[in-house]
C-alpha cells in the first residue's frame, strides 16, 4: 500500500516537472521565433578560414571582427596579411567574389650587431624589455640605432616568427606573415617590411658617421659604396648608410662579386642553415594540430 | 607655524657626514671642457659661435631656442672647438661643444652689467636677466626658472618657497650653500619675490642641517622688504619633493595634474636662488655650480665649484681620486634615490648635477625583480599615496589603461617603493615605461583625430 503511494507520488512529480518543462520549452520556442538575431553563417565559415592569430594587422579587433567586416562592410580579404592564397580563394568562393592576389611581405631586422659583434659599453641592470630599456638608456649596447635585443618583438609576435639569437632579433621569413606588429613595437624602429622574395639586405640601420659606428660595432655598414659601384641601380647610398632598393633582384653570385668587407650585406638564407630551417618549420604544424 | 607631516616616505641612512661641513673648493683649470647644449627641460639652445672663436668666461655660446629654453654660456675663457657627441648624464649620446683653454687668461665677459640696485629695477628687466643668465632649476629637473617666475595672471601666487630640504642621502651641496652663502641665497629669493610681487618667503630645511638653519635665520634679519620664515622640517625622504614641501610648509595639497601655482605657491631650489643672485648682482651667468663629490671610494669627499662641461674623469682626479683598495661598483650623477648611473668617465657636469656619488661594489644591490608579495610596504611608504603594488602588476602585464585609472602619471619617481620592496621589484622603471607608453598612446590618438 505504502509502496503504491510512493510510486504515485514519484509519478506525479515527474509529470509536473515534465509539464513545466514543456511549457517553458514552448515559451523559448516562441521567443526565438520573434526575437532571434539573424546571423550569417558565412561569417563563421570565414572566421574558420582566417588564421585565428588575432594579430590585429588588418586594423580590426581580431579575426572574427574582420570576417564580419568582409561579409557586411565589403572589406577586402587581402587586408589580412596572414591569410594564404588557398584560404583567400575559398573565402572568395563563399562570397562569390574574386580577390586579387596580395604581395606577401615579411619583416626584417636591419641590424647584425649580436653579442659578439656589437660592443657593449654599459651593464644594463633593469627590466628585460626593449621598450623599458629605451625609456632609460636603451640597454648596454653602444650603438643607439641597433637592436636592443631584449625580445619585446619576439614575445609579442603572434606567429612566433622572431628569434633572439645571441642578443639580436632575427625574423624567420618562412614563418613571418608581415602583420607589422613588431614594426610598431620596436623602440629603435629598425624592423621593416620587405617583399617576401627578398634575397639579401644590408643589415645595419645606423645613421652615425662611419668612425663612430666602427667604435661601437664590428658589423656596421661603413659606407664604402663597393656595392653601389658594382650595381648602381640596385643600391641607394645615403651618407654613411647604404640600402638595397630592389632586394629581390640580388643573387648570391652578385654578393660574391661585391664581397662586402664588413659582411653587413649578406643573404637572408645565411642566417638560417638548412637544419635550423627544417626544425623551425616543423614547429608551427605541430602547434596547429594541438589547436585543433 | 604648524609643520604638516606628509603621509608616506621614509628615512634612509643619509651618509651626509662624508662631505658636510667641509670647506668648499675649486677645480684647477682643465685643458678642455665639453659643454652639453641641451641642459634644460624643453628645447635646446641654438649655437651662435663657430669653431675657433675666442670666448671669455660667461660669453654667450648658444642663444635660447624656441619655446621652453634658456641660453648657454662658456664656462671658461678659451677657444671654441668642435661640436662633438658625448655620453650624456641621462644616458645616450648628446650634442656638446668643446671649449679649449690653452693660452687665454681667465676673465669674465662683461656684456651683462651688474644690477646692484635691483630693488628699484623694473620686474621686466630682472626677469630678462634671469633668462639671460641661463638659470635653470638646480635641484635636478633643470626647469627654466624664468618660466616658473611668470605665472599666468589668473593664478594668484602668495607664497614663495625656497627649497633647502636636500632630502637625498649623501648630497650636501645645498647645505654648503646655505651655510656659507646664506645671504646670497636669500637675496636671490627676495629678487624672485619681487618679480612675483609678493613678500612672504618660506625656507624649508631638514632638521639634520642645524648649521644651515642657523646661518639662514641669521641672514634673514638683514633683508628688508620681505618676510622670511625659516622652518625646520622633519628628516624624511622625499621632503624636498615639490608637492611634499608645499604640504609640509603650508598645508596645501597639490592635487593630481595640478601645478604648485594652482595653490598659490612657487618653489625654487636654493641653488637656483644663488645663481639668480649671481646673475643679477654680479652679472655672472650660470656657468659653474657647487656639486657634492662623495661616496666611500672617494679619497677626499667634499663640495666643489665645478664649471659646467668639466668631464667626470677630471673631477674625480681632482677630488683626490679613488682609494687604491676600493672597487667602485657604480657612479651616480645626482643622489642615490633619483640619480642616474653613469657608464662612461667622459660625461660632463651640467647645470643640474647636484652630486657625483661613487658607491663601493659591496654597497650596490643588483636588480632581481621577484614576484610581488603583496605585503603593502610600498603602498604604506608612497608619498603620493598611490596603490603601488597594483600599479606595478598592471604595468608588468601592459595594462596601461588600469595604470592610468590609478594615476600612474602622478608618480614622482622618488624611488621609495623600490627601496622598501622586499622582493626588489623595479617599480619606478615600470612606471616610467608606463608613462612613456601612455604618452605615445595619447599622441597616437591625437593623430587619429586629425
Amino acid at each position: 500500500m505504502v509502496a503504491a503511494l510512493i510510486a504515485a507520488e514519484l509519478l506525479m512529480t515527474g509529470l509536473i516537472i515534465g509539464i513545466i518543462g514543456l511549457f517553458l520549452g514552448c515559451v523559448i520556442g516562441i521567443v526565438v521565433l520573434f526575437f532571434s538575431v539573424k546571423s550569417d553563417d558565412r561569417i563563421e565559415r570565414i572566421t574558420e578560414l582566417l588564421p585565428g592569430a588575432n594579430c590585429g594587422g588588418c586594423g580590426y579587433a581580431g579575426c572574427g571582427d574582420f570576417a564580419r567586416a568582409i561579409v557586411e562592410d565589403g572589406a577586402d580579404v587581402t587586408g589580412c596579411v596572414a591569410c594564404n592564397e588557398a584560404s583567400a580563394k575559398e573565402i572568395g568562393e563563399i562570397l562569390g567574389k574574386e580577390f586579387a592576389a596580395r604581395e606577401k611581405k615579411v619583416a626584417v631586422v636591419y641590424c647584425s650587431g649580436d653579442r659578439d659583434r656589437a660592443i657593449h659599453c654599459a651593464e644594463y641592470n633593469g627590466l628585460s624589455d626593449c621598450r623599458a630599456a629605451a625609456a632609460y638608456a636603451g640597454g648596454g649596447k653602444g650603438c643607439r640605432y641597433g637592436c636592443v635585443g631584449m625580445g619585446t618583438c619576439a614575445r609579442n609576435c603572434p606567429f612566433g616568427a622572431i628569434e633572439i639569437r645571441n642578443g639580436l632579433a632575427i625574423v624567420h621569413p618562412d614563418l613571418c606573415v608581415g602583420c607589422g606588429k613588431c614594426v610598431e613595437l620596436c623602440p629603435r624602429k629598425l624592423i621593416h617590411l620587405v617583399p617576401a622574395d627578398s634575397k639579401a639586405h644590408i643589415y645595419c640601420n645606423s645613421l652615425e658617421k662611419t668612425v663612430v659606428k666602427r667604435k661601437v660595432c664590428k658589423a656596421g655598414c661603413i659606407g664604402c659604396k663597393k656595392c653601389v659601384k658594382a650595381f648602381p641601380d640596385l643600391f641607394n647610398a645615403a651618407g654613411g648608410l647604404v640600402r638595397v632598393v630592389e632586394p629581390e633582384k640580388l643573387t648570391g653570385e652578385d654578393l660574391e662579386k661585391i664581397a662586402c668587407p664588413v659582411h653587413v650585406l649578406h643573404l637572408v638564407e645565411e642566417d638560417f642553415p638548412a637544419w635550423q630551417k627544417r626544425e623551425k618549420t616543423q614547429e608551427p604544424e605541430a602547434e596547429k594540430e594541438k589547436n585543433i | 607655524m604648524k609643520i604638516y607631516n606628509f603621509k608616506g616616505g621614509f628615512h634612509p641612512a643619509d651618509h651626509k657626514e662624508l662631505s658636510a661641513g667641509k670647506k668648499e673648493r675649486e677645480l684647477p683649470l682643465l685643458p678642455k671642457y665639453t659643454v652639453i647644449l641641451r641642459q634644460n627641460v624643453g628645447s635646446a639652445p641654438e649655437l651662435c659661435v663657430k669653431k675657433g672663436d675666442i670666448v671669455k668666461k660667461g660669453t654667450l655660446i648658444a642663444k635660447e631656442g624656441a619655446g621652453l629654453s634658456v641660453p648657454l654660456h662658456s664656462p671658461v675663457s678659451g677657444r671654441v672647438g668642435d661640436t662633438v657627441l658625448v655620453p650624456g648624464p641621462n644616458a645616450g649620446m648628446v650634442e656638446a661643444v668643446e671649449i679649449l683653454t690653452d693660452r687665454e687668461e681667465q676673465v669674465w665677459d662683461t656684456s651683462l652689467p651688474p644690477i646692484p640696485d635691483w630693488r628699484d629695477t623694473p620686474v621686466k628687466i630682472l626677469k630678462q636677466r634671469i633668462l639671460d643668465g641661463g638659470v635653470t632649476g638646480m635641484g635636478g629637473a633643470a626647469f627654466p626658472t624664468h618660466i616658473k617666475l611668470s605665472p599666468p595672471p589668473e593664478k594668484i601666487v602668495d607664497t614663495l618657497i625656497l627649497n633647502g630640504a636636500e632630502c637625498e642621502p649623501y648630497l650636501t651641496s645645498d647645505d654648503t650653500l646655505m651655510r656659507n652663502h646664506a645671504r646670497a641665497v636669500l637675496v636671490g629669493g627676495a629678487i624672485c619675490a619681487k618679480i612675483l610681487g609678493i613678500t612672504e618667503i618660506y625656507v624649508g630645511i631638514e632638521e639634520n642641517k642645524p648649521e644651515a638653519i642657523q646661518s639662514v635665520e641669521q641672514a634673514s634679519w638683514g633683508i628688508p622688504g620681505v618676510n622670511i620664515t625659516v622652518k625646520a622640517l622633519p628628516v624624511k625622504y622625499p621632503q624636498g619633493g615639490e608637492k611634499q614641501l608645499i604640504y609640509a610648509l603650508t598645508g596645501r595639497k597639490v592635487i593630481v595634474g595640478a601645478l604648485p601655482m594652482d595653490v598659490g605657491c612657487v618653489v625654487i631650489n636654493v641653488g637656483s636662488c644663488y645663481a639668480i643672485w649671481d646673475a643679477v648682482l654680479n652679472g655672472h651667468p650660470l656657468v659653474e655650480r657647487i656639486t657634492t663629490v662623495t661616496g666611500t671610494p672617494v679619497v677626499d669627499p667634499g663640495n666643489y665649484w665645478i664649471p659646467i662641461g668639466a668631464p667626470l674623469s677630471a673631477v674625480l682626479e681632482n677630488a683626490g681620486g679613488v682609494k687604491a683598495d676600493s672597487r667602485t661598483g657604480k657612479i651616480i650623477f645626482g643622489g642615490p634615490m633619483m640619480g642616474f648611473a653613469q657608464y662612461s668617465l667622459d660625461v660632463p657636469v651640467s647645470k643640474n648635477t647636484s652630486g657625483i656619488l661613487l658607491l663601493e661594489e659591496s654597497e650596490v644591490a643588483q636588480f632581481t625583480g621577484g614576484p610581488c608579495l603583496s605585503c603593502g610596504r610600498c603602498v604604506e611608504h608612497c608619498p603620493m599615496q598611490l596603490p603601488v603594488s597594483t600599479l606595478s602588476k598592471a604595468c608588468k602585464n601592459e595594462r596601461y589603461d588600469i595604470a592610468l585609472q590609478k594615476h600612474v602619471l602622478a608618480c614622482l619617481e622618488c624611488g621609495v617603493c623600490s627601496s622598501v620592496c622586499p622582493a626588489r621589484r623595479p617599480n619606478v622603471q615600470h612606471f616610467r615605461k608606463a608613462k612613456t607608453e601612455l604618452k605615445e598612446l595619447s599622441w597616437k590618438e591625437k593623430n587619429k583625430q586629425k
